[in-house]
């Protein structure tokens, strides 16, 4: 269906015409007896795995064929292990493991023509399960196991390194190998995207990868915990700082050298982006029952992030609601003299491992923060102190941020005519408009003045759709 | 740039049945796509406003033809004997709406409904697999057939949320790699849900990202462009009502560009055209620019012409203006 080429279409004679139509009979005749079969209208073939295997070679593609074959093979593994389970019969024993390694051999042969087949890669995942739980009924049985599973994941491990040798961005094998470590992990996941990246710098399938392995070996709350014990404050952040400089030196090279692809500014723009610190940017209503206050991003998980105070007196939170980028806190109805709301980071302040997450990037690294409102003829006035232990770490994230930007400068000098870099120099604009707002709203407009002007650039470089849109997008502020 | 009158495409079509295409072996390994490829036959007819070129005979012989591919289980395979597959089951759902012809709907719910997993996911069978696409199949078809009470529609939400990656964009598992055929499916079944609550602005910045300078989409970072993107991602950015987001005038050409000139359109210019393509590109057009090429609308949630749509009680609140 994809990539046919038009003018690689052959015209063929009479006779090749005849045996292709002759092969084509040969294929409906071989499935309607199949079907035959299936529905039990004629006998079993003597050899059902066989006559299966015959099927699936002849129609790689119809899954009915493997919902038979799987039929049969879960009867045999049945009777195997239950002769097993009876008398430990060794020949029982060798029958399975015979019985499992040629059917993952079947199936490798079959992915070698048909490498992103859903069908196939099902099977195969559907064979490591009952591969496992064959691998258990051994063990429970006889301690010198020697299936060894954990061999057969290794080998699984292989053929997704061959099979993406062959083709790197094949998703079914990305899956299927995220998938296997949830059976068996190795560990191996930063050198294994390091190595693919480093093959081809534009293999985006390994920077997603990788990006889920940081989130996953250094993001929990547990390695969080940890982190503050050595690193404080910058132990929030979902990377430990020494990686990810390392990392974005990785990927600046890789915009150095290919700065014309695509996925190495997505991978720049995500390792930047996932460390900004986040917190109260504006405090946007107050009611007698309720506070909404605005943060520098969407929020997730807020409901013990909060302390609420009036005339020093803690108040009691009824609820705490998230809409966009606000977070609306009600509490019970009084007059507020001198509200005081207080953004804790819980896994900082008392180790708890629950905390306030930035919604997109699982990011811990909220900026508590005091706010101070009094009350005026029709409104009110208010101050938002960040918790002076906390600037030294956000000055750093800052500078960081700054190195980046003067990284993407530097690009747009040697690129002059290439859009990328002047799209990603926007996105850091963002990032750096929201810290702005954090820590000194009123110099904000330098910043929106500067994303203007690469606007316009972009827009000279290139007057497309994009170079428009971002230009309206930035001329909202 | 040449610009075909759309209906050009019609006598392509139309034969698609008759021919064996003896020229080609692969006719004969698609037994199994009969259900899918009667759908999109049909349904580009259907986007031609050519429906009524088929037949009475044929649409009857079609229909009695589709009910034989409903198993016990009350799904369908793709073909008559083939076991059944939510996928199939949902081709024969809509196809039976292109068709007018009645299927037994009560069991093919329940078959669909008994899909759904505890954390909200759909499986294909009963043979585990699971995908986001098996999640567009359980909402769209029980959306259409008014049984959405046999399902959890919230969980069926959050699991789709877990197939969000950091680029904003979804895949078609937790933590499969951004694509834009997931898209539609994640978008599609997110939409269905009635919870858009994701950064819609981030997402729309990807598919904006996802045209190439021929003005054609493609589905990941640095992969071809391809025809059937134009349907999968321009759909998912009018639910989104985020249209202008891309260059609407660039695409259109680009599917131009992808016609054959033997009928037909292809998965990119100067390809050889098939039915997959031919759909989605005739689809994709009708959202484009529907009134200049006189095509029906297809419907970005349902991908069903809206004029069918509008005769289905379940749709009517979900169908886009």
């Amino acid at each position: 269906m994809h990539g046919q080429s038009k003018s690689r279409t052959e015209t063929l004679s009479e006779e090749e015409i005849k045996q292709r139509a002759e092969k084509g009979q040969q294929i409906l005749d071989s499935l309607d007896y199949f079907f035959k079969v299936r529905k039990n209208q004629v006998n079993q073939p003597e050899d059902q795995l066989a006559f299966s295997e015959l099927m699936a070679k002849l129609c790689p593609e119809i899954a009915t064929i493997y919902n038979y074959r799987r039929e049969v093979l879960q009867t045999k593994f049945d009777h195997l292990g239950g002769l097993l389970t009876e008398s430990k019969s060794i020949d029982a024993y060798k029958q399975l493991v015979k019985l499992i390694q040629s059917e993952f051999m079947l199936i490798a042969i079959l992915l070698k023509q048909h490498p992103k087949s859903y069908t196939l890669w099902t099977h195969r995942q559907w064979m490591v399960l009952r591969s496992q739980e064959i691998d258990q009924l051994i063990s429970s049985i006889n301690q010198d196991n020697q299936l060894k599973l954990i061999e057969a994941i290794k080998q699984e491990y292989e053929l997704c390194s061959k099979m993406l040798d062959r083709d790197e961005r094949n998703f079914h094998v990305w899956n299927y190998r995220n998938w296997l470590s949830s059976i068996c992990a190795f560990g191996r996941e930063d050198e294994f995207t390091k190595k693919k990246i480093e093959q081809n710098f534009s293999n985006f399938s390994a920077y997603h990868f990788r990006s889920k392995f940081f989130m996953k070996n250094y993001n929990q709350p547990e390695n969080i915990i940890e982190r503050i014990k050595t690193d404080k404050i910058l132990g929030l952040l979902p990377l430990p700082f020494d990686r990810l400089k390392e990392e974005t030196e990785l990927i600046q090279q890789a915009i150095y050298i290919q700065p014309k692809e695509h996925g190495v500014y997505l991978y720049h723009r995500w390792l930047i982006g996932v460390v900004q610190p986040f917190g109260v940017t504006k405090v946007e209503k107050i009611s007698n029952d309720s506070v909404t206050l605005q943060f520098n991003r969407a929020v997730t998980n807020v409901e013990n992030s909060f302390e609420l105070f009036n005339n020093e007196n803690a108040l009691k939170i009824i609820n705490v609601r998230v809409e966009g980028n606000n977070v609306i806190i009600t509490f019970e109805e009084q007059q507020l003299n001198n509200l005081k709301v207080r953004i804790l980071n819980q896994i900082y302040k008392n180790g708890a491992l629950d905390t306030m997450i930035s919604e997109d990037e699982f990011s811990k690294f909220l900026i508590p923060s005091e706010i101070d409102v009094t009350f005026e003829n029709e409104g009110f006035k208010y101050t938002n102190t960040i918790q002076q232990e906390f600037l030294g770490a956000i000055h750093d994230i800052n500078k960081y941020l700054d190195e980046n930007i003067e990284f993407i400068k530097q690009v747009i000098e040697e690129e002059k005519e290439n859009r990328f870099p002047y799209i990603q120099i926007l996105y850091l604009f963002q990032f750096k408009l929201r810290t702005q707002k954090l820590i000194d709203a009123s110099k904000s407009s330098e910043i929106v003045k500067e994303a203007l002007e690469h606007c316009d650039k972009l827009k000279k470089i290139q007057n497309d759709h994009q170079a428009q849109f971002l230009f309206e997008f930035w001329s909202q502020f | 740039m040449f610009q075909q009158q759309l209906v050009n495409h019609l006598p392509y079509l139309m034969a698609l049945d008759k021919s064996k295409d003896l020229e080609s072996i692969g006719y004969y390994l698609s037994e199994h796509l009969k259900v899918a490829g009667g759908y999109w036959t049909i349904n580009a007819i259907a986007c031609l406003n050519k429906l009524d070129e088929i037949s009475q005979e044929k649409k009857q012989q079609l229909s009695k033809w589709l009910k034989e591919c409903q198993n016990q289980d009350g799904g369908f395979g793709g073909n008559t004997n083939h076991d059944s597959h939510i996928t199939n089951t949902h081709y024969a759902i809509l196809l039976s709406f292109l068709l007018n012809c009645e299927l037994d709907y009560e069991a093919a719910a329940k078959y669909v409904a008994a899909r759904q997993r505890k954390d909200g996911s759909f499986e294909g069978d009963q043979w585990g697999e699971v995908d986001a696409r098996f999640s567009y199949c359980g909402l769209s078809s029980l959306t259409l057939l008014n049984k959405r009470d046999l399902i959890d529609v919230k969980k069926a939400a959050n699991y789709i949320k877990k197939c969000r990656n950091f680029d904003g964009s979804f895949g078609g598992i937790p933590d499969a790699e951004s694509h834009g055929a997931y898209v539609f499916c994640c978008v599609g079944t997110l939409y269905l849900c009635e919870d858009l609550s994701f950064n819609i602005d981030e997402l729309s910045m990807w598919i904006h990202e996802r045209q190439t300078s021929k003005g054609g989409l493609n589905g990941r970072p640095e992969k071809l462009a391809d025809v059937c993107y134009s349907w999968w991602m321009y759909s998912a950015l009018c639910l989104l009502k985020r249209e202008q987001w891309i260059n609407q005038q660039a695409l259109e050409n680009y599917i131009l560009e992808c016609q054959d000139s033997d009928g037909g359109i292809a998965d990119r210019p100067n390809n050889q055209a098939d039915v997959f393509h031919t759909f989605f590109g005739l689809a994709a057009l009708s959202l484009l620019n529907g009134d200049k090429y006189q095509l029906n609308p297809i419907d970005p949630a349902f991908a069903l012409p809206k004029s069918i749509l509008k005769n289905i009680p379940g749709a009517s609140r979900f169908i886009q203006p």
